[in-house]
């Protein structure tokens, strides 16, 4: 199985049954630029690895971003 | 007098979301696209057209609106059909065959996540997002090199779950 494969896989996961509180689209934001520090960026991956809701999310800024990653 | 909706380029920004929504969202909200984009770019114009937002702003927005609305999509039961979890588990069982590369490799390459160290998660999440190592390391506050070991032995980690669960290379 290749890395894209992988990420293919990842990327059409199947949404669960509505749970809890969302993250905020403007913390995976953040996130994503590099604007938080990397103990809270961490904690918001801890999230896009388990929720296929926060992981589009994040796809979608890294897509409608510039590119880079700010602050360090 | 020129208002900030004459400045940006909103049918650039309809586009861009549309191209982005339908690459990076799931094949069940496919159907979904066209309105989802649709129904943020009108609120975005409803909210912020008389408003100078910088181009930088309105793509922060643009992110949140979308995100909202794929939200409030799910909420009405429009997209991601959501099947119970017994029905999830169910569908994650591999066949007498072996044949692993069906839609539901998504829903275990998660479970297998979970089985990861913290930090060879969170390299492996960010990997199979689509960054690169350098991206890692800065987001993470990582060293580069360490960073790609992470990656290769998260890697490998997340083979070896998959394939213990009959999804082999």
């Amino acid at each position: 199985m290749t890395d894209d494969e992988l990420r293919a896989a990842f990327r059409n996961v199947r949404f669960p049954v509505l749970a809890g509180e969302p993250l905020a689209a403007s913390l995976i934001w953040d996130a994503v630029h590099g604007e938080l520090s990397p103990e809270r960026t961490a904690a918001v991956v801890d999230r896009v690895a388990a929720d296929p809701e926060a992981a589009l999310s994040w796809r979608l800024a890294m897509a409608l971003g510039d590119g880079r990653i700010r602050g360090r | 007098m020129q208002t900030s909706a004459d400045h940006h380029d909103y049918a650039e920004l309809r586009g861009r979301l549309l191209v982005a929504v339908r690459r990076l969202a799931p094949s069940s909200m496919a159907d979904q696209v066209e309105d989802l984009v649709q129904t943020g770019i009108l609120r975005i114009l409803a909210t912020y057209a008389s408003d100078d937002v910088p181009n930088a702003l309105l793509y922060r927005i643009a992110h949140s609106v979308v995100v909202d609305e794929i939200r409030r999509s799910r909420r009405r039961n429009e997209i991601g059909l959501t099947p119970s979890m017994p029905e999830r588990l169910e569908a994650r069982q591999p066949t007498p065959e072996g044949t692993a590369r069906g839609t539901q490799l998504g829903d275990v390459v998660v479970d297998c996540l979970g089985e990861l160290s913290p930090d060879r998660r969170r390299v492996v999440t960010l990997y199979l997002q689509g960054h690169g190592v350098p991206d890692i390391a800065g987001l993470l506050g990582l060293e580069r090199k360490q960073t790609e070991n992470l990656v290769y032995r998260g890697m490998k980690d997340l083979r070896g779950a998959l394939s213990e669960r009959g999804f082999a290379p």
